[in-house]
């Protein structure tokens, strides 16, 4: 049985979402490295515009970071503020990023829900 | 390649160890802020300070934050006149630690700050962890 489509598009948001809230976490706890730049993640427009990145055949290769491999793509966020030490993290940034996610995941979790439904009132329950 | 999520928690778990380890330094030196050698020649205690930098994790592709180095401040010692002290030199003067309390307490004030933000974090990635499963329940 072929993919839904419509859970093809949950499942790529959903694991958009989950790298972006990985970037944050890392951005969060390298709040005090020197130097640091924070990362976000590029638009899910731009994934899904043929955006590629370079091939991994192994999950121990390095590549540009948390979830590259799942063609999501990284970049450096446009930072707030630059610290004295270069570091380019800035906590509230982070958490109001981190809000965004949450009510995000939680609108597609509730559109996925809303899908099964769907497929389940096919079956006749 | 691992869950994100399952990454996320990684990284903050390394996030909080990095901070508590400030935290250590920052007590040390709060400790230590009055100690005091025995004989003129031989210096107080030093002032210790943290570096942490972003390290590449090999084996999840993650950048993780580590703790590189515990290094001593070197400005110089704070010179007290005390001539009855063990540690006097010639003119009575005796040299105390280059700690400033006020700059461990604002360096404290700042590792709570991270600290909460990484369990912060944790949250909010253990959220959606549970809103995923929450899926099931239909």
């Amino acid at each position: 049985m072929s993919e839904i489509y419509l859970d093809k598009i949950s499942a790529d948001r959903a694991n958009w979402l989950s790298v972006r809230q990985s970037l944050i976490s890392s951005n969060i706890a390298n709040a005090n490295t020197n130097g640091y730049k924070a990362l976000d993640v590029k638009d899910m427009s731009a994934a899904s515009n043929g955006f590629s990145t370079m091939m991994r055949t192994h999950n121990g290769h390095i590549g540009a970071g948390v979830g590259s491999a799942e063609g999501v793509g990284i970049e450096e966020e446009t930072p707030w503020e630059v610290n004295h030490s270069g570091g380019t993290v800035s906590l509230p940034q982070e958490i109001i990023k981190s809000g965004e996610v949450a009510s995000a995941y939680q609108l597609n979790t509730s559109v996925m829900k809303s899908f099964h439904r769907m497929v389940i009132s096919v079956f006749g329950n | 390649m691992a869950d994100p999520l399952q990454q996320a928690l990684t990284i903050s778990g390394a996030g909080m160890s990095a901070e508590t380890q400030r935290l250590r330094v920052v007590s040390e030196n709060i400790a230590n802020a009055n100690t005091t050698s025995l004989a003129p020649e031989i210096d107080p205690y030093r002032r210790k300070t943290i570096t942490f930098a972003s390290e590449l994790d090999r084996s999840s592709g993650i950048s993780m934050v580590k703790v590189v180095d515990v290094n001593v401040d070197k400005s110089p010692f704070v010179m007290v006149h005390n001539p009855s002290h063990s540690a006097a030199d010639e003119f009575g003067m005796v040299k105390t630690p280059n700690v400033d309390i006020l700059l461990e307490m604002a360096d404290m004030r700042e590792t709570l700050r991270s600290y909460e933000a990484n369990m912060q974090a944790v949250k909010q990635a253990r959220n959606l962890i549970s809103m995923t499963i929450d899926m099931m329940r239909g």
